[in-house]
């Protein structure tokens, strides 16, 4: 693994933190670090402990591995920390999703519906809606205060307590590697807060930067960002499944962290949409929890995240032969490399490594 | 690579919702991130205090058997005891996705 040099990103605040006084804001704060300690904990004393617990299971099948480590006191530690620390960062006394709620006037003035708005719960898919993905209560495509809880989130640190300023650095850099040109068409799929989205116009300033998400509330977020920013960034309310573009519209079509979200056939339609939308020779990256480290262990530990953080589709596109999928659909070159969102090192990882980390895969692929 | 296609992660996530000892983890939890702000909150007021060479040991007294004071303790221990037992009572919020989970891994085996 090489190491790659922290590159300066955003220099504004997170959006909709001026609503708060200086005590809650002072509150917010000290609870959020609180959590991040106990994350700390997690992240590196009980999740080593339990690796080492299970090591000896190393050639057993991940179902065995459950079995086994149930009577464990660790792993049971470390599971409820891994679920419920979620639970307490969104819904606890002074929780984001607590605080912005108490906020909800404040935020509905900040962030008043546009035209995108009329019935554009309707057409959310069932996987977005009936899960609490990362266990936020009620997700992102219900209020603009879920929004405005969740940028809160991303602009502290990840589900494992790192920054993850690095990950958003290393995505709109390889975007702009794979530019064909300055003035470039470039589409991010599940888009969200547009946090990636923006950094790909920052990165690149003469390309034409889209955005599409279901999630209205969430793109009300981007579009205000991107305008405090004074950034020529469209943002579309659109399915990434059915996007509505003609054919060969973008040169690189991208998506962060979207894929281990998407049941199956959901991720294989969003492919077919990735091939269709790309221009010949223009290029797709798919940047996301693919390649799973550590065998049997690594398995057990990430099927149980899947299902512990109300990420239940993780698994399945761990278990996706990406190199084949886009092999079917006609893509070359393609290119798969691991990356440490904690640090930014990058290569491809056999072991688990020693602090547990969303370690993913940039994968990159060309349209001949 | 054999997966966990069978309802063990039911089991795992019903013991992480509903067991006592989820439970009790909850409330020393939510203990605990009273206790940390509580912390900061009077480091912060010291600091302030000890800047200003304005920490007395009787104003300190005098304050605390003043009516505002008494007035914000008896909101306190409504809101701090609700925080704290809210997850004994409540328990897990976030809906139980391992069903979805294991028809996912069955239609992939």
């Amino acid at each position: 693994m090489t190491q790659t040099a922290k590159v300066e990103s955003r220099s504004k605040g997170p959006f909709g933190l001026e609503i708060l006084t200086d005590e809650q804001r002072f509150e917010m704060d000290v609870y959020q670090a609180f959590l991040n300690g106990a994350k700390g904990f997690w992240r590196d004393d009980v999740y080593a402990r339990v690796k080492n617990e299970a090591s000896s299971l190393a050639n057993q099948s991940p179902s065995n591995i459950e079995l086994k480590m149930q009577e464990s006191d660790a792993y049971f530690l470390y599971s409820w920390l891994e679920r419920r620390m979620q639970q307490f960062k969104y819904a606890g006394r002074w929780g984001l999703e607590t605080m912005a709620e108490a906020h909800m006037n404040d935020i509905d003035r900040l962030l008043p519906a546009d035209g995108d708005a009329k019935g554009a719960a309707d057409s959310v898919p069932y996987y977005v809606k009936d899960l609490d993905v990362h266990q936020h209560p009620g997700g992102l495509w219900t209020s603009s205060a879920n929004a405005v809880a969740h940028e809160w989130y991303q602009s502290g640190a990840s589900f494992s307590g790192v920054g993850t300023d690095v990950m958003v650095d290393y995505y709109s850099k390889t975007v702009l590697e794979l530019m064909p040109r300055k003035d470039a068409r470039v589409l991010d799929m599940g888009c969200t807060l547009g946090r990636m989205t923006l950094a790909i116009k920052k990165a690149a300033p003469g390309a034409y930067v889209e955005g599409i998400d279901v999630c209205e509330p969430a793109l009300r977020l981007a579009k205000a960002k991107a305008r405090r920013d004074n950034l020529d960034v469209t943002f579309r309310l659109a399915n990434c499944e059915e996007v509505p573009h003609p054919d060969a519209s973008f040169d690189v079509v991208g998506s962060h962290w979207l894929f281990h979200e998407l049941p199956k056939k959901a991720i294989k339609n969003t492919l077919d949409e990735m091939k269709r939308l790309t221009k010949k020779g223009g290029a797709v990256i798919v940047f996301d929890m693919q390649h799973v480290p550590g065998g049997s262990i690594g398995l057990w530990l990430h099927e149980g995240y899947a299902v512990r953080n109300n990420e239940p589709y993780a698994a399945g596109y761990s278990g996706l032969d990406m190199t084949k999928e886009l092999k079917d659909r006609g893509f070359e070159d393609i290119k798969l490399l691991d990356f440490d969102p904690g640090t930014g090192a990058t290569g491809w990882l056999e072991d688990l490594p020693p602090k547990r980390t969303h370690y993913s895969t940039v994968i990159t692929a060309r349209k001949p | 690579m054999t997966s966990l296609a069978d309802k063990r992660w039911s089991a795992h996530i019903a013991r992480l919702r509903n067991s006592p000892e989820s439970k009790s983890l909850g409330v020393s939890f939510a203990l605990a991130s009273e206790l940390f702000l509580l912390k900061a909150e009077n480091k912060r007021l010291r600091l302030v205090l000890k800047r200003k060479g304005l920490l007395d040991d009787r104003d300190e007294t005098a304050v605390a058997e003043s009516e505002e004071f008494r007035k914000w303790l008896q909101n306190e221990q409504t809101a701090f005891s609700r925080s704290i037992f809210k997850a004994w009572l409540e328990t897990d919020s976030s809906p139980d996705v391992s069903g979805e989970f294991e028809s996912e891994v069955k239609a992939k085996a």
